[in-house]
């Protein structure tokens, strides 16, 4: 532990990434192999170390620990500051899971320009990891909206044949929100001479007038709101996924989007505990609408990605519903229900990246009977098909349960309605299984299907074993989460 | 005397003059003396601001209290002999084709510095305007350069009027102001009308008010500021690229700075006028969003998304206290930066099928200087298209870039004096013009190539690019002694 203590672990899970991305800038494009195993290496690397990261965590000490100060921002009281809780380590893990398993999946379907790409990734995984272990607003906010531009790039680029409009649209849209969650940073770097969260934390729900309290929360909320997505904001997130190439529907779905659910879980609760109270119904009524509209849209979706990306607007909408009940249950499910969608959504969308990159086609109608000639890729499609239902069993069924659970306490109509969405969960999800994997074969591409080769079967795999992992003993994740929601909690129960 | 506090802009004086006068004897004889002359009055010049930043580290008056020279309008030069420098690298190749008036081209862009290092110093209003005509004559005749080409004409001749015009109304605001009070001195005016005040306030003649209000209008019209900003596009489009460069690099940094050093000596929110620069500020970000998005010039695009950014500068600068006059530096130094590279890439944009510069034919230069001209320079030339898309992602306000910072502080000081709603009106304006931005980034990376255009193999200008495009990505490293420089060393309001 002794060395643990003087290395800055954090820096190197931030930096790592980004560094790589330097280095491979340097590199002739020409050697795209060398550039592939290279990133792969380099997240690999990632990986372990937060791995590494989460098994000196100590889940038994409530606060941020592995902590950073480096002040060499600027004169005033904004500080290069680093530091996790039991809710980011988790996110830092899954990120840096993902993004090697992107990198995987990418290696056969991206043909054009494969350096860019990986840098581009490798580039969001480094800010992706420094937005999760910001302790300080402006630089959460830095790593945040960073991330905006290699994902802006990997939708327009390597997209789809309507990738401008797409990319220009979710820029657009994330940055309108980003904006007025900077000037609330300012004014909050005004109010209280410091963006250090913690210092926030304390100071701001005890002195800041409820009047003010109101418009910070909506000036986060509309950049949350936008990148979660939640409804009414979600339009772009149908129109990126479609278009962008399967690693980026990986990373967007998989990472991007939590973090509008880890800005409401860090900042908006703790710092505006009155305003979060006073706009709760807003929140519920708005997850209830997403869930039982976007499952509705999904129904009659036609296009495979698109009725995935309508089903991640109704999975985070339990998250949302979860975070604001304020209770053990509702937050318990709310951060479990945003680690398995990261890995259920993500494991979805590469499923029909690979039925993409065989058949050229997303549109349900041309698939069918795709289980006769990939038997495996059909199994373990079924594991993510129910976990995105919520069977019991799979991390689905944890974070859908406890979320609704959390919002019964505090307002039942909402969590039957909210009851209602998984039914619906459960039609779409499983009439596209049916429609994909097995009834007749339709389509003569379909007869000369090979099953999943060796990198697939490792993706699909991995992310398989930890959906059962986690849906058996989701123990593993709420142990680490414990002490953090506890703090949480203890604010909303004295109000 | 002191007269050795004056010796930066004697020696580029020198310089100017030695330009022009060994182009007349030595130039057929020996053809590189001229590019060693001018080079060696650069570094004498740099060399002087550094014995007198070292010397003089007291703010001191000479000339009967007319020039003022302290440690912040040292800075401030060196960072313009800096953004010269740059100017002057690109020139090279413009130097060769127009070699028959080369030397005249750099003494003129010697003098218009010159002209505006002065406005700087200046401590008088009449020094102020003799600065201010310095630079403009040299810039008008810079404008018409291009002697081949109708639209460089037009533009010498817009500016000139125009130009002429605004420096009249400046001339007219300082004869109200000498009428009413006596005296032109800055350090005498400013006895006179103390700052902050209110009792004061009422007792400021009516004439000294209006004779403010001129002035500054004119010096907004300088700063290209809208509703004056009718002749920027204009101009810039007409000019010659490498003049173009130096109009929006060099010279809308001195006007800027020269106007900052006017307005630091008086709070002029005795007369309300605040207000006035909120209003320039938002009519500036009305036409600089929506005026560049209809643009398919890359010249005019730069130049309406640079009334955006002056916009962003006098918001700054109506906050009228130390902070927000230190970040309106701040951001004119980084917006300074972000121009050499965008200004500066369009000297080394040539023509694919007559492979040379062609500033002299307009309809070639329309076509070229199109943005379509730039689809798939990802593709055909990465590096400089990196460059590029940094260049337009910082000007766009995207973080870890420079632009954010500068645009990050000028927000925080309008936030702290209490125009919030404004601040949230400037943050919507520049959602807007991160369209554009966008765009060019677009058409660089998501666009097929339709070679047009190739760019100039010159290793001067591209290292100055990528050198500015990689200040902007590592701003984030250094900021902090730049910035604490700034506040340092201005003076407090």
């Amino acid at each position: 532990m002794n060395l643990l203590e003087n290395f800055p672990i954090l820096s190197f899970l931030i930096f790592l990434p980004i560094i790589s991305a330097i280095i491979l800038l340097l590199v002739d494009s020409k050697k795209s192999l060398f550039c592939y195993y290279f990133t792969l290496s380099s997240s690999i690397a990632t990986f372990f170390l937060s791995l590494f990261l989460l098994s000196n965590f100590d889940k038994s000490q409530s606060g941020f620990q592995f902590i950073e100060i480096w002040n060499f921002i600027s004169a005033h009281d904004i500080k290069y500051f680093v530091g996790i809780d039991g809710i980011s380590v988790l996110m830092i893990v899954l990120t840096a899971f993902l993004t090697p398993i992107c990198i995987i999946i990418s290696k056969n379907s991206i043909k054009d320009r494969l350096k860019e790409f990986l840098i581009c990734f490798l580039l969001i995984e480094g800010f992706v990891i420094g937005a999760f272990c910001a302790l300080d607003l402006l630089f959460f906010y830095i790593f945040f909206e960073a991330a905006l531009i290699p994902m802006f790039l990997v939708i327009g680029i390597w997209g789809g044949e309507n990738k401008i409009y797409a990319s220009y649209k979710f820029f657009l849209y994330t940055i309108l929100g980003s904006l007025l969650f900077l000037i609330a940073i300012i004014f909050l770097y005004l109010y209280a001479g410091t963006t250090d969260i913690t210092k926030l934390s304390e100071i701001l729900p005890k002195y800041l007038p409820i009047s003010y309290q109101k418009w910070l929360w909506l000036a986060l909320f509309a950049s949350f709101a936008v990148k979660v997505p939640m409804f009414p904001f979600h339009t772009w997130l149908p129109d990126a996924h479609v278009q962008a190439p399967t690693a980026g529907s990986v990373m967007l779905a998989g990472i991007l989007i939590k973090l509008g659910a880890y800005g409401f879980i860090r900042f908006s609760l703790p710092f505006f505990p009155d305003a979060s109270l006073y706009f709760a119904p807003l929140i519920f009524s708005l997850s209830v609408i997403a869930i039982i509209y976007a499952s509705l849209i999904a129904l009659m979706q036609e296009d495979m990605k698109k009725m995935i990306a309508y089903s991640s607007v109704a999975h985070m909408g339990f998250v949302t519903m979860g975070i604001f009940s304020f209770n053990r249950q509702g937050l318990d499910g709310a951060i479990i229900q945003m680690i398995s969608h990261g890995i259920v959504s993500a494991a979805l969308f590469i499923c029909v990246g690979i039925i993409y990159d065989r058949l050229k086609t997303k549109k349900i109608k041309e698939m069918g009977g795709i289980a006769e000639k990939m038997p495996n890729f059909a199994f373990l499609a079924m594991i993510f098909t129910m976990a995105s239902v919520g069977l019991p069993g799979t991390s689905g069924f944890v974070g859908e349960f406890l979320s609704i659970i959390g919002a019964f306490q505090a307002s039942k109509i909402t969590a039957i309605l909210a009851a209602l969405g998984v039914i619906f969960g459960a039609c779409y999800m499983l009439w596209l299984y049916k429609r994909v994997w097995f009834s007749e074969i339709t389509n003569s591409k379909i007869k000369s299907f090979q099953d999943l080769d060796r990198s697939e079967f490792i993706a699909l795999g991995s992310m398989s074993i930890l959906v059962i992992l986690f849906g058996i003993t989701p123990n593993l994740l709420a142990d680490f989460f414990f002490l953090p929601v506890e703090s949480l909690i203890k604010i909303y129960n004295i109000r | 005397m002191n007269l050795e506090l004056l010796l930066p802009e004697i020696v580029l004086l020198c310089g100017a003059i030695s330009i022009l006068m060994l182009d007349v004897f030595l130039r057929k004889k020996i053809p590189a003396i001229s590019h060693i002359s001018h080079l060696l009055s650069l570094l004498l010049c740099a060399a002087a601001l550094v014995i007198i930043s070292e010397n003089f580290t007291l703010e001191t008056l000479i000339f009967n209290n007319m020039i003022k020279v302290n440690f912040f309008t040292s800075y401030i030069k060196a960072f313009i002999i800096v953004t010269l420098t740059s100017v002057l690298l690109f020139s090279v190749s413009f130097v060769l084709i127009e070699s028959k008036i080369s030397a005249e081209f750099i003494a003129l862009l010697f003098l218009a510095t010159i002209g505006g290092m002065l406005m700087i110093s200046a401590n008088s209003f009449l020094v102020f305007y003799l600065a201010l005509e310095l630079q403009a004559l040299s810039l008008y005749v810079l404008a018409a350069l291009n002697r081949k080409s109708k639209k460089s004409a037009e533009s010498g001749i817009k500016y000139f009027i125009l130009g002429s015009l605004a420096s009249a109304i400046f001339l007219f605001g300082v004869s109200l102001i000498y009428g009413y009070s006596g005296t032109v001195n800055f350090s005498a005016l400013s006895e006179l009308y103390p700052k902050t005040s209110s009792e004061i306030m009422k007792n400021v003649p009516i004439g000294v008010m209006v004779g403010f209000i001129l002035v500054i209008t004119a010096m907004f019209f300088k700063i290209a500021a809208a509703p004056f900003h009718m002749w920027s596009p204009d101009v810039y489009e007409g000019s010659a690229p490498i003049v173009t460069t130096f109009f929006a690099v060099v010279v809308k940094f001195t006007v800027t700075l020269a106007f900052i050093n006017l307005l630091i000596n008086f709070d002029i929110r005795w007369l309300g006028l605040n207000k006035i620069f909120i209003v320039t500020a938002l009519l500036s970000f009305i036409v600089g969003s929506f005026g560049a998005i209809f643009q398919t010039n890359f010249k005019r695009l730069l130049a309406y998304s640079s009334i955006g950014h002056i916009g962003f500068i006098l918001l700054s600068l109506s906050s009228f206290s130390k902070y927000g006059f230190s970040y309106a530096v701040f951001y004119s130094m980084i917006y300074a930066i972000i121009s050499i590279g965008t200004f500066g890439f369009l000297n080394i944009i040539l023509c694919k099928n007559s492979n040379r510069h062609n500033h002299e034919d307009d309809n070639e230069s329309g076509q070229i200087y199109d943005i379509k001209s730039f689809s798939g320079l990802s593709k055909t030339n990465p590096k400089m298209a990196f460059s590029l898309a940094v260049l337009m992602l910082s000007s766009a306000g995207i973080p870890p870039l420079a632009g954010f910072f500068s645009k990050f502080y000028v927000l925080s000081a309008i936030i702290s004096s209490g125009f919030l709603y404004i601040a949230i009106i400037a943050v919507l304006f520049s959602v807007i013009s991160a369209y554009y931005y966008l765009r060019i980034v677009k058409i660089m990376y998501f666009d097929k190539p339709n070679n047009v255009i190739i760019l100039e193999n010159n290793f001067n200008s591209k290292l100055i690019i990528m050198i500015a495009a990689l200040f902007n990505i590592s701003l984030i490293l250094f900021m902090k002694p730049m910035i604490a420089a700034i506040t340092n060393f201005m003076p407090a309001l």
